[in-house]
């Protein structure tokens, strides 16, 4: 009997990947939210009122030192060129690498005990990308594809979750319209991927192969030909102009672009903006080269440089226009680097402990979760993972966070794993 | 021992398989009992067989399935026009002997075996496993023997390429043998690794015992020992000892070496700079070199599989030694000393059944779309197959056939169920199917990419890879084990002017990208096109001589080829937004619906406008235009031209283009 609910369980569940249930995940029946009101939106799932309609993920790469940024040190041993200096907040310290987010701490919770066993980089970024370690047999989802498992599109014209800058992270073990939509260069947004004719011989053309393949779609009505018609549709539609426009920052005001500024990750932040504001519910961008720290100290003051001015500037771009209370922002990394500096001058891998930040989408500002000891290299008092941080914006996002999943091997699967969320992060 | 490097086209001249007569009888009979199977199975369920293909529907149907391509106009039309009552059958043999078949089946396996152009985790290159293999497809060798040869295999993978296999899964064993049992032997024990499955008949203990045959396999030989310094020792001097097989260097003298060589001036700012930048590349390429020539398999008689030490069950104690057994079916007594050779004996053994119906069941999968016991990489008990005697015959075929891929192949598409039209109904997973006829399949990625590149291209074989002779000689440290830093300074260099892509050459040996890169006025309209291509990131080669996996972003990984990682039947068939913008709008349809297009220009030998219009019906999908159709062409025809380039827009995003009816 036993086997025969196995066997069972795994024919429904490859069927359920097999493009039948798409058609009703990704395509049809969407809960399409309406208007742009607060996001009291509950879930259909079986999860928490929603504090937060949109997550903008923004990711370093490489490994973030939490002692020049958000945890820094006074002691000699491990304080390198960097010291802390007051905030806006009270008894809130932060990098002197990081002037202008020290201006807005009032809207961050800083999570200074971060920790886990993963020091190497795809380890590491796998882990933090989905909460789950990984091993041979499964792929697992990203935030943005569980989330669209449980809620579905919030936009008919639009992907539920955008990447800027970050490749290609595929569905993990949902259905493959639960990727991520890839973007390269927040510059060109989706210009590159627009049919380069003129638009009445594109309506033409379409029109054309409608016509001709309407005889096969009639004698074979099956779900992956259905699925594939509606494809053409959405794709369509995606070509509208309203859509482009979505993913073109060129139509922002000039003196948006110029707060943020003009790396590729300013203006992937810049293009996270807007595209939460187009109904995209998860965007991620990436800001890379955290690394070269290996080699010095002067890479983890540049990189804090090109991390600090842009992402203050999206905190305060979402707040000015009202998104912020609905937008949660999350910005972390794979691991710390060792607070001692290393014989190269340098700050290794250290995954014991590192800070990670909330904003927004319900996140009570102006406090810092947990800490380190003065060397920076001990959490005293409880500890938080990347399962827990996926947990805790889960939890925002109002998805079940108990609902058992079956993924690939049959294997039962929670949005955030086993870890907990940090509810100090809304109080 | 040193296998001798296979000549560049090695491949293309070994003598044709000719199938012989006897051979022939036996494929024919075990072709007879699958009717049989499939026969009694309909007559249970009270179906019949979907209606017989005809003509134009079954040579697409088998240059999909066996080459890997759509068929060409002119293939279609020889094929249609030919009056041999035989012909079906004539056409199946001369598929199977062709290249393509190799090319299609190497993309089989490829996914099987989740072959990836580097060694996982090292820079280390696998041309020479994946030339391998297609050697092997080429001259037929059983699979079970192929299988066998793979993982017994023992050296580096520039003297045995065969290593390949498991150098793909270093330092990963546990998880290398569940991929081994998923693609061999159908059975998923992976939930095993961590706990007893609670669904599965496996349980952790059993896990390790049968990864423990590969106990004493090693994948790795630490070449950087550090020389000993001189020491004393009872008033004698011991001198500095080195071990003649590490590749270890000092650091910093090759730096000195470096700046001594390129006359850097150190005393400034610029110098150190020019220097740092030097060190830094030799440095990467001295670690990649290094990193490769440790991959080897070896046996280590010291070496043991434990239990790990969160073990939680009664049976046996945490960090217990484990003895290898065979887990199913049984092992046979028998001379092998070596507990590798064991495995593999048993592996392939008849006292294993499940290893000849995992393969009979694959291969049914590819030809009809769907396993007669599914999930394919974890069979269930025979008691949940839909139809047991179906299963049981195509394991009787393998047996019967000796593991021959092509005997097998052509026993399979010869039946009734293949040659009968595919289903009109969605048929789900979880629902029974007897086989009237293949289920409704898109062409996978390769299939598809293939086919494009047939309509695109005069010789889709012009390019191919090689076994990477050039970067193996460059790699391999090991015939002259350490050597000075001078002549290691050398081999980095060389290795890091390397390119992989120089491994694509045609048939002239020539590399491809030279050619593209050296503009020429005699060039066609085909060189061209390659330029074009490439400005988009693609070569025009087969999806089997490109780097493998394609790129993220790629055409063929929109298209849903396994990104050879995590899964064993990774690929999927599923459709996507990126996919239909990549048939709109992307490079290949660019191409094909472009005035220079290879259709383009076989339509302008005709001057009639239907007839015209007929060729791109015949190349694309394979048949003529119903009058309906035609009355559509008329109508279109008014506007001029433009049409017929619209018209091979519209065929290629039809639905009838991406599946196999």
């Amino acid at each position: 009997m036993k086997q025969f609910a196995r066997h069972l369980d795994q024919l429904e569940r490859r069927d359920f990947l097999a493009g039948v249930a798409k058609l009703s995940l990704g395509v049809s029946i969407l809960p399409e939210f309406v208007g742009r009101t607060r996001a009291a939106a509950n879930s259909p799932g079986k999860g928490a009122p929603a504090t937060a309609k949109n997550i903008i993920f923004v990711y370093m790469a490489g490994g973030m030192p939490h002692v020049d940024t958000f945890d820094p040190k006074t002691d000699s041993e491990v304080k390198g060129q960097s010291s802390p200096i007051k905030t806006k907040t009270p008894g809130v310290q932060v990098s002197n690498f990081l002037p202008a987010l020290a201006k807005q701490t009032d809207k961050l919770a800083i999570i200074r005990s971060m920790s886990t066993k993963t020091g190497d980089h795809a380890g590491g970024n796998y882990l933090m990308h989905t909460a789950f370690k990984r091993r041979s047999g499964t792929s697992h989802p990203q935030l943005g594809s569980w989330a669209q498992h449980f809620l579905g599109r919030p936009s008919k014209s639009m992907p539920a979750s955008v990447i800027v800058s970050g490749g290609n992270p595929g569905p993990g073990f949902f259905p493959p319209d639960h990727s991520p939509f890839p973007i390269g260069d927040p510059n060109k947004g989706i210009r590159d991927l627009l049919p380069k004719i003129d638009p009445k011989t594109f309506n033409n053309r379409i029109t054309l192969a409608r016509k001709f393949g309407r005889a096969f779609e009639e004698r074979f009505p099956t779900g992956n030909v259905k699925a594939y018609s509606q494809f053409y549709d959405e794709t369509v539609k995606f070509f509208d102009s309203s859509t482009v426009n979505a993913f073109d920052i060129n139509k922002e005001p000039r003196a948006i672009r110029e707060r943020y500024g003009e790396s590729k990750f300013a203006r992937g932040l810049l293009l996270a903006r807007r595209l939460v504001e187009h109904n995209v519910r998860y965007v991620e961008v990436q800001l890379g080269g955290w690394d070269q720290m290996h080699n010095g100290l002067e890479a983890g003051q540049r990189k804090s440089a090109e991390l600090d001015a842009p992402f203050a500037a999206l905190l305060s771009d979402l707040d000015a226009k009202g998104l912020l209370e609905e937008t949660m922002v999350v910005l972390t990394t794979e691991f710390g680097r060792t607070p001692k500096i290393s014989n190269r001058g340098g700050r290794n891998h250290f995954p014991k402990a590192f800070s990670a930040v909330l904003a927004g989408g319900g996140v009570n500002g102006g406090q810092f979760i947990g800490q380190t000891d003065a060397k920076a290299s001990t959490i005293k008092g409880e500890k938080f993972g990347p399962e827990d941080l996926h947990k805790t914006i889960a939890h925002a996002l109002g998805l079940p966070i108990d609902e058992r999943i079956h993924g690939s091997g049959g294997r039962p699967f929670f949005v955030g794993n086993r870890g907990k969320v940090i509810r100090q992060a809304f109080s | 021992m040193r296998v001798i490097a296979p000549t560049i086209f090695a491949l293309a001249l070994l003598s044709a398989v000719v199938i012989s007569a006897p051979r022939a009888e036996l494929i024919n009979e075990a072709t007879s009992r699958i009717n049989a199977a499939v026969d009694s199975g309909l007559a249970k369920a009270k179906t019949a067989y979907n209606v017989g293909l005809n003509d134009h529907l079954f040579v697409r149907r088998v240059y999909t399935d066996l080459a890997g391509r759509i068929p060409t106009r002119d293939e279609v039309q020889k094929f249609v026009n030919s009056a041999s009552v035989d012909k079906r059958n004539q056409l199946i043999d001369r598929l199977l002997n062709s290249e393509d078949f190799v090319s299609n089946t190497y993309n089989w396996i490829a996914d099987l075996l989740r072959i990836q152009s580097q060694i996982p985790g090292t820079k280390l290159r696998t041309d020479a496993f994946s030339f391998w293999l297609k050697q092997q497809l080429k001259s037929n060798r059983p699979f079970d023997r192929m299988v066998h040869e793979m993982v017994t295999a023992e050296g580096r993978i520039w003297d045995n390429p065969a290593t390949g296999y498991h150098l793909r899964d270093n330092g990963m064993k546990l998880d290398h043998v569940s991929y081994m049992t998923k693609a061999f032997l159908g059975t998923d024990i992976s939930c095993a690794q961590c706990h007893d499955a609670p669904f599965h008949d496996w349980t952790q203990f059993e896990y390790y015992e049968l990864t423990s045959f590969l106990a004493k396999m090693d994948t790795r030989e630490n070449l950087q020992k550090r020389p000993t310094k001189p020491r004393k020792s009872k008033g004698k001097t011991i001198p500095a000892k080195k071990d003649p097989k590490s590749l270890y260097l000092n650091r910093n003298q090759a730096r000195e070496y470096l700046a001594k060589k390129h006359k850097i001036n150190t005393s400034n700012e610029k110098g150190q700079q020019q220097l740092r930048r030097l060190a830094n590349r030799f440095n990467r390429a001295y670690r990649e070199i290094v990193a490769a020539n440790e991959l080897v398999v070896h046996s280590d008689p010291k070496g043991v599989l434990k239990l790990p030490e969160t073990y939680e069950y009664d049976d046996a104690k945490p960090g217990q030694v484990i003895k290898p057994r065979a887990i199913f079916g049984s092992e046979t007594k028998s001379r092998a000393k070596n507990d590798r050779t064991r495995f593999a004996n048993w592996l392939i053994s008849r006292n294993n059944p499940r290893f000849s119906i995992n393969l009979g069941n694959r291969l049914w999968q590819r030809y009809l779309g769907r396993g007669a016991a599914e999930p394919l990489h974890d069979m269930p008990e025979p008691e949940h197959w839909d139809n047991p005697e179906l299963v049981r015959t195509l394991q009787g075929t393998v047996l019967a056939l000796n593991y021959d891929l092509r005997a097998i192949t052509k026993a399979i598409v010869s039946s009734k169920a293949y040659s009968a039209l595919a289903s009109t109904n969605s048929v789900k997973l979880s629902d029974p199917y007897f086989f009237p006829g293949p289920v409704l399949r898109r062409m996978n990625a390769e299939q598809i990419w293939d086919s494009l590149l047939t309509l695109m291209v005069e010789d889709p074989f012009a390019y191919r890879r090689t076994a990477g002779k050039a970067y193996n000689d460059i790699i391999n440290m090991m015939d002259t084990g350490a050597v000075p830093i001078a002549e290691f300074v050398r081999i980095a260099e060389r290795y890091s002017a390397y390119r992989p892509d120089n491994e694509l050459i045609d048939r002239n040996g020539k590399p491809v990208n030279a050619k593209i890169n050296s503009k020429s006025k005699k060039d066609g309209e085909e060189m061209m096109m390659m330029r074009d291509a490439r400005r988009n990131r693609m070569i025009l080669a087969r999806a089997s001589e490109l780097p493998q996996p394609a790129p993220q972003g790629h055409f063929l990984r929109d298209f849903g080829q396994s990104s050879r990682n995590f899964l064993v039947d990774a690929a999927t068939l599923e459709g996507s937004v990126p996919q239909v913008m990549e048939l709109m709008n992307g490079a290949a349809t660019q191409i094909l619906a472009n005035r220079n297009s290879l259709i383009f220009q076989k339509m302008k030998a005709e001057k009639d406008p239907l007839k015209r219009a007929d060729i791109v019906f015949l190349s694309i999908l394979s048949r003529k235009m119903t009058p309906k159709e035609q009355a559509m062409i008329v109508q279109e025809l008014k506007r001029g031209d433009a049409a017929l380039t619209d018209l091979i827009w519209a065929l290629l995003n039809t639905p009838e283009f991406l599946f196999i009816k």
